[in-house]
């Protein structure tokens, strides 16, 4: 048997998902007779599963990216959303998205996968799935990462599919299909079908048509294949041309013109002079030209549907159906409702790392709530019975209880969402080059055709018609109308493995254009959570002991501070004596030494001279002898924040930070990054005027992954979001970067600037054959055969380049 | 050139007969992904060895 070797991994990385291994972790899965280290029993448990189904291969077929790193599967939550799934199995909910058979045996659903990246987790899910009692049959879509399963309702329930397909590690849920995307579907079908009919049709003709230039053809038998050659193409004027004579038909109607205009009447006029031709048996026929050129023409339109496709198919993915469900109190019992049937004046119940699905007052005594997503606040908010809590927030401990007090639309989150309705209407638009540029052109081959013909009728009428025809062709503009939309396509492509999604591909051309650049902090330049920044360790005492005493003391606590701490070491100590006082911290007993956890003030009721050696530590730990250890707890940047904020400035991207967050703690940590412009304290409704009040100096982009970002990423001209970000702030954005690093920002910069230039260089070429080319023909010079195959080629050539931007750089 | 009058409807008929498989093969999604059934050829290894086991089982 094989060996697994690729990818290779170090010893400090974990084996399953290429992430670090903490320190002082021992966890392992026999992979194929040897031991391979795991960074969590997250990855542990999906390594198992899936070498416990017989499924090794699929270790050595993914894929894995520039930096060798499979673009996936960090299963931290997956074991909560276990649980999750379970409401999926409400009837009531199932109504939205399971279509079910009529004796109601089988039913069928479509699911969107997070984290699928290549074949092998096609495959890997396939297999997975049809291992799973009562699953009846599965095709796994690679290429829109969607799951269509059809299952006995008898045998199983739709949450135990979705549980095996989080055992290997993915996230599979219903989402919502959007309705556009149906008819795409429709019309894919239709265009290869067309494509087909057009393709086999030509080739016929073609090999017909070599027979018509032999010269001593004799008469009959250039009319049978004057006959077979109309037979071959009458298919391809009825069926594949149907969408540019109703595109052409429908530009007209509305009195204006579009690329359809001159290539259906070219086709028409060169297909109505053959089969006169044919039927008196007279003149020319062009047959070969007709069907060529429509094959070629319907290439192009398909390259350009599929990257479409594919851009809708990925944003519909994004937006999960997601059952919002709630406990709510009846005759002091606790019953699992939907959100939508909450009223106000109900008692419900949040579990901590829960977000609340309503506005409502606070019952329980005391409660930490996190409204980073609301406000870009970074701690947590501390809040009493009585308080106003809001839905979006997350519940940070202990069980809480509260009395709704707004559903739907009266609540906090539901008026930030209309705010980005509106700012989603008022969104400005880059203009795109080809749409101006395509209008001019085709009005000017059509003028130009016209002035042709005229002048052929009086110096030669007999060769007014082929020329006229010829000039129509070699100017056919597909060259032009493949330039962008082929080079986006490429773009897209190229960034999606990357680990970045582009929904709106018009961004990419107007990227160069960016005059400001506009950031979040939370969550955005940070990673949204609490971490230990730095430490200090008396130096005299073994670290690891103080470690221990730290972990085991913030055990107790519920302070948002004390969570990094619970990771902090392995195992705990037996303290006794246990102290908390709420707002300072906390003290203990241990082997008859009393300690004390806690904010400065609390260390010095102690020691009251006492300084921190390290002077933006938060958290300290002493004993009655002195200091023993001091940390910095804080939301730690992101790795590569700084790095992008210098490549921007480089570039005289003027850099904001826009946040909701208090003024000193942003100034801070924008003073640590080198920006200059920070506007703290907003809220939503403020972003969003700061940000219009930049546009009018230019065009904005926008960074940002919060509730309170939403109505600005839909406002500025460009927008990227994380995956990791909220849902809301990933249906008003542009782009959506996977990998959850900021250097995707670069990347996207880069790719948008190569973008342009290839769009460029195609028009510059298709222009100018078109220069060349339209002198010749107008003069009679250029036949419609050669025109044809001038024109296929210069389009070969335009698709060729911008092939180029899906090559790895 | 008498062949020709075989030859060309024989042609005709093949392009007709294959346009209909094709109709066939797009109606039924043998064109929905094109990524991932290149690489099924690679992948199918183990599960036939289960197929095989299993079917004496089901038969006995």
């Amino acid at each position: 048997m094989q060996s697994i070797t690729r990818p290779q991994t170090q010893e400090s990385q974990c084996f399953h998902c290429h992430q670090p291994i903490p320190r002082g972790l021992n966890l392992t899965v026999t992979i194929q007779d040897s031991e391979q280290p795991m960074c969590c029993y997250g990855c542990q448990s999906v390594a198992q599963t899936i070498i416990d189904q017989g499924l090794f291969h699929y270790y050595k077929f993914r894929e894995v990216d520039a930096d060798g790193i499979p673009q996936a599967l960090v299963p931290d939550q997956l074991q909560a959303l276990n649980e999750q799934v379970k409401a999926y199995d409400d009837p009531d909910i199932q109504r939205e998205f399971v279509r079910t058979s009529n004796d109601s045996s089988t039913a069928e659903v479509t699911l969107a996968v997070e984290g699928m990246t290549c074949a092998a987790c096609a495959w890997l899910i396939e297999r997975q799935l049809n291992a799973t009692q009562g699953v009846e049959h599965v095709v796994v879509n690679a290429s829109t990462d969607r799951v269509h399963v059809k299952w006995d309702a008898n045998q199983c329930q739709l949450s135990d599919i979705l549980a095996a397909i989080h055992a290997v590690g993915y996230r599979a849920l219903p989402f919502q299909q959007a309705d556009l995307e149906q008819s795409f579907e429709k019309k894919r079908r239709s265009y290869i079908l067309r494509l087909g009919v057009a393709g086999l049709a030509s080739m016929q003709t073609m090999m017909v048509a070599f027979g018509l230039y032999y010269d001593d053809i004799d008469d009959m038998h250039r009319l049978y294949f004057w006959w077979v050659s109309l037979l071959f193409t009458a298919p391809v004027i009825v069926y594949s041309c149907q969408p540019f004579f109703a595109n052409a038909i429908r530009a007209l109607r509305a009195r204006t013109v579009n690329m359809d205009v001159p290539v259906s009447l070219a086709m028409a006029l060169a297909f109505v002079a053959s089969f006169y031709a044919t039927i008196f048996d007279t003149g020319e026929i062009y047959y070969e030209c007709v069907s060529m050129f429509a094959f070629l023409l319907l290439s192009g339109r398909y390259l350009e549907l599929l990257a479409k496709h594919r851009a809708i198919a990925n944003a519909a993915n994004l937006m999960k159906l997601i059952p919002a469900i709630a406990e709510r109190e009846e005759d002091g019992q606790w019953h699992k409702v939907m959100v939508k049937y909450l009223q106000a004046g109900d008692s419900i119940r949040v579990k901590p790392g829960e977000p609340l699905p309503v506005d409502g007052r606070l019952q329980t005594a005391t409660a930490w709530c996190d409204e980073s997503l609301l406000t870009g606040e970074s701690r947590p908010v501390a809040k009493r019975a009585g308080d106003q809590l809001y839905a979006g927030s997350v519940n940070q401990h202990s069980p809480i209880t509260l009395t709704v007090t707004g559903t739907h639309q009266d609540t906090l989150l539901s008026s930030i969402v209309s705010l980005q309705d509106t700012a989603m209407e008022q969104k400005p638009r880059f203009a795109r080059f080809a749409d101006v540029v395509g209008r001019y052109f085709v009005f000017a081959t059509l003028l130009i055709a016209a002035v042709t013909f005229t002048s052929w009728m009086f110096l030669d009428p007999a060769d007014a018609f082929w020329i006229t025809l010829s000039v129509l062709v070699a100017t056919c503009p597909c060259a032009l109308a493949l330039a962008a939309p082929t080079a986006m396509s490429g773009a897209i492509n190229r960034l999606n493995r990357g680990g970045i999604l582009i929904k709106n591909a018009t961004i990419l051309e107007g990227l160069g254009r960016i005059k400001t650049l506009c950031v979040d902090k939370t969550g955005t330049l940070t990673q949204g959570r609490f971490s230990i920044i730095d430490a200090w360790y008396h130096p005299d005492q073994d670290s690891d002991h103080l470690k221990q005493i730290a972990h085991s003391i913030e055990n107790y606590s519920e302070h948002p501070l004390a969570r990094p701490f619970q990771q902090l070491a392995e195992q705990a100590v037996q303290l006794s004596e246990v102290d908390n006082l709420p707002g300072q911290g906390l003290s203990a007993t241990y082997a008859d030494t009393e300690f004390r956890i806690g904010s400065l003030a609390y260390i010095r009721q102690w020691h009251p001279e006492l300084t921190s050696p390290l002077p933006k530590a938060n958290v300290l730990l002493c004993d009655r002898n002195g200091l023993l250890a001091a940390f910095q707890v804080d939301d730690e940047l992101r790795p590569d924040a700084l790095a992008m904020i210098n490549w921007f400035k480089q570039r005289r991207i003027h850099v904001v930070m826009l946040t909701g967050d208090d003024q000193r703690r942003a100034q801070l940590l924008a003073s640590e990054l080198g920006i200059e412009d920070v506007r703290a304290g907003l809220k939503p409704a403020d972003k969003l005027n700061a940000v219009k009040a930049l546009q009018q100096d230019g065009p904005v982009m926008m960074v940002g992954d919060g509730i309170n970002d939403a109505p600005v990423l839909a406002q500025a001209d460009a927008s990227l979001t994380f995956a990791s970000g909220t849902e809301l702030a990933q249906a008003g954005s542009d782009g959506v970067i996977l990998n959850g690093r900021l250097n995707a920002l670069q990347k996207v910069f880069d790719v948008g600037a190569l973008t342009k230039r290839v769009i460029r260089q195609n028009f510059i070429w298709a222009l100018g054959y078109n220069a060349v080319v339209l002198p010749m023909a107008v003069t009679g010079h250029v036949g419609p055969l050669w025109a044809m195959l001038g024109m296929s080629a210069s389009s070969l050539i335009v698709v060729t380049n911008s092939l180029r931007l899906m090559r790895k750089s | 050139m008498e062949i020709l009058h075989i030859a060309v409807p024989a042609a005709i008929l093949l392009v007709a007969f294959a346009i209909g498989i094709f109709w066939w093969a797009v109606r039924h999604g043998q064109f929905d992904d094109l990524e991932r059934q290149g690489m099924n050829i690679l992948l199918d290894e183990e599960p036939k060895k289960a197929k095989k086991t299993k079917k004496p089982d089901a038969e006995s």
